[in-house]
């Protein structure tokens, strides 16, 4: 091994690459080690994947599983993953009738009907931005509230509970500091899980993905720990996990004026944007791990029984075997994000629903201040790598 | 060559393993030379060093004090770069490894939970705390008087500029646990107003375990200046 290879096992988190880019250690792994050995902060050991074919292939491998038990490697303890039951856990035929209940939610056609919403609550917000103080954070001021307002009305989230919500959520757990942290968030989630059930249960029945999880418990279709664990697993993906393609998106558009130009006399194109900002960033270097349930030969690699795997998703759309010149972002390339919203049966739920609103938040957003600018130079934003989204925690904007 | 003074006895902690340099914008003392002299001496004297700089909040002293906002913004940019470069030579001919992780603006801090706890703990104290209040609203008016503020000093204006005060209070009342040290010593040119509300006891929000102050005087300079002001004291005063 010469000086300049890393020594094995990687220790995740990784550094991420230059303006949140791809980390240079799943590069080198993509490159020389695509099945990779991985210290996660838990002090579990899994397999990485890079690679998109590989990622394809045995995310859709009938030996590969979801479901983890007690002694299945975790990324920092009791996180997500510990949550029976759930929509993310659970593998076929389970995965499929769970599913079922709240696909409908998450439709092209469907998302559509969300646009409107997501553009009166992102003016708004942008009203009250540039009421205040100029410079002004976009992460604090844009980006993390208007998941927090959309996604409740989305998922149903009663209105009484909407600060409970936001007071849990608007941190989260860094994956470094020990099991405790982790796991508190994960008890603090479970807790405002049962109050929101509790809530609407007691309500009139709305047509929203929570409400159609109580339905179909209450007609026997899933159970109570599949309602339970879903409205979780809704609850955690769905208020963070754009705040990071928005803010990221903001950034790398005011970094590449041009394009952005183009879009401002093109409204057309934003879904381009989009599409280029989902390839461009992942909001979680590392995906969660699923299990071997037997013994798997991959790239002369021998994954045993019980072995943990995991996904680098922002690996799959830098891959440079799929995808020409990966590090430049280019609003115009056929190349799509599709890779980065998974594979096999778990394919990313809200894929339509996260193009939908991160091109209208950046439309609005842009169309509402198109002379937006950074406040900072690029180098000085703070990253936060140590978390389920990586994203930056802060991005000075001007107007 | 450096000395060093206690800002409050008990706070004074010059066997410190580390120390924390605070560089001030627009502030005719931190120029390059002081500064670069400052970080070498530090790193010195202690081992370990981190400067930091101010972060974006900046521009709202001189938005408050008056200046069109992009020329608030520029001027800022400038400034934090010409406070930094200066640390980042010191460090970088003390043979610092990686000097650009101990040179930082705190918009780069806010990059850490520590930092972001103590941020959250900040502003708690500032809405709920009327002595921190007052402190940072105090700090606040009398950076944007310094810029030679035309406008009235109103509450608008210093509700705009406190941001300046309110992010820079994590780094120094909990320094140990934004730079994962047992202990640090922050040193400034002078008192700060902005801490006596954290030093008094009973105060809502106390300077963490490990973290001390210190007044440093650059004493070559003062010699300088009282050799200015009176040519006598200029005669040698052979050492006792």
């Amino acid at each position: 091994m010469n000086a300049a290879e890393p020594t094995l096992p990687l220790r995740y988190p990784f550094p991420l690459g230059e303006l949140g880019g791809l980390p240079p250690l799943i590069r080198w792994a993509q490159k020389h080690a695509p099945v990779c050995p991985v210290r996660l902060p838990s002090g579990d050991r899994i397999w990485m994947l890079t690679r998109r074919d590989d990622i394809a292939k045995v995310f859709a491998d009938g030996r590969f599983s979801r479901h983890l038990d007690a002694n299945s490697p975790r990324v920092a303890g009791q996180d997500i993953t510990t949550v029976e039951r759930g929509l993310f856990h659970l593998d076929p035929p389970d995965h499929t009738r769970v599913k079922r209940v709240v696909s409908r939610f998450f439709t092209r056609r469907t998302v559509t009907d969300y646009r409107d919403h997501v553009t009166t609550e992102a003016t708004r917000l942008l009203e009250a931005m540039t009421e205040g103080p100029n410079p002004a954070d976009l992460v604090a001021a844009y980006a993390q509230p208007l998941q927090f307002q959309v996604m409740r009305q989305v998922l149903g989230v009663p209105e009484e509970l909407w600060a409970e919500h936001e007071r849990i959520f608007r941190s989260m757990a860094s994956l470094t500091s020990g099991p405790d942290e982790v796991a508190e968030e994960t008890a603090n989630i479970r807790q405002l899980v049962t109050r929101i059930l509790t809530v609407r249960t007691a309500s009139p029945h709305h047509d929203d993905p929570i409400g159609a999880l109580i339905a179909a418990r209450q007609a026997g279709e899933i159970s109570e720990d599949e309602m339970i664990g879903t409205v979780f697993v809704l609850l955690f993906t769905g208020t963070d996990a754009v705040i990071a393609p928005t803010a990221e998106g903001a950034l790398i558009l005011m970094e590449h004026r041009n394009q952005l130009d183009r879009c401002l006399a093109d409204p057309g194109l934003w879904p381009k944007a989009a599409e280029e900002v989902l390839r461009y960033y992942h909001n979680g270097v590392l995906g969660f791990p699923i299990v071997a349930t037997e013994d798997v030969e991959l790239h002369d690699t021998l994954i045993k029984a019980g072995d943990g795997v995991a996904a680098s998703m922002q690996a799959a759309t830098w891959d440079t075997s799929h995808v020409r010149n990966p590090e430049k972002f280019r609003i115009a390339r056929k190349e799509t994000a599709e890779a980065t919203f998974g594979a096999g049966p778990h394919y990313c739920l809200g894929s339509q629903l996260a193009r939908m609103y991160i091109s209208t938040a950046l439309q609005t957003l842009f169309e509402h201040l198109p002379t937006l600018y950074l406040a900072i130079n690029a180098k000085e934003i703070p990253w936060r790598n140590d978390i389920t989204f990586t994203r930056p925690t802060q991005i000075p904007v001007t107007w | 060559m450096f000395t060093l003074d206690p800002l409050d006895e008990r706070y004074f902690l010059p066997g410190a393993e580390h120390v924390t340099i605070g560089l001030s914008p627009w502030n005719g003392r931190y120029k390059p030379r002081y500064i670069e002299a400052l970080t070498t001496w530090a790193r010195q004297a202690f081992g370990k060093v981190d400067v930091f700089v101010p972060g974006y909040q900046a521009a709202h002293t001189l938005v408050a004090a008056g200046f069109p906002v992009s020329e608030a913004v520029r001027r800022t940019r400038r400034t934090i770069n010409k406070l930094r470069n200066p640390a980042l030579r010191a460090l970088t001919a003390a043979g610092e490894p990686e000097p650009e992780k101990h040179v930082l603006t705190w918009t780069q801090l806010h990059s850490r939970p520590e930092y972001q706890r103590g941020l959250a703990r900040v502003h708690e104290a500032y809405e709920h705390n009327p002595a921190v209040r007052g402190a940072c609203r105090s700090t606040a008016r009398a950076a944007i008087d310094r810029m030679d503020s035309e406008p009235e000093i109103t509450d608008e204006r210093i509700d705009l500029a406190v941001g300046y005060a309110l992010a820079e209070l994590p780094l120094v009342l909990d320094g140990p646990e934004v730079y994962q040290v047992e202990s640090t010593m922050f040193v400034y040119h002078k008192e700060m107003e902005l801490l006596d509300p954290f030093l008094r006891p009973g105060a809502p929000v106390r300077p963490a375990p490990g973290q001390g102050y210190a007044v440093v005087t650059d004493r070559e300079e003062n010699d300088h200046e009282r050799r200015r002001a009176d040519p006598a004291a200029a005669v040698p005063v052979p050492a006792r």
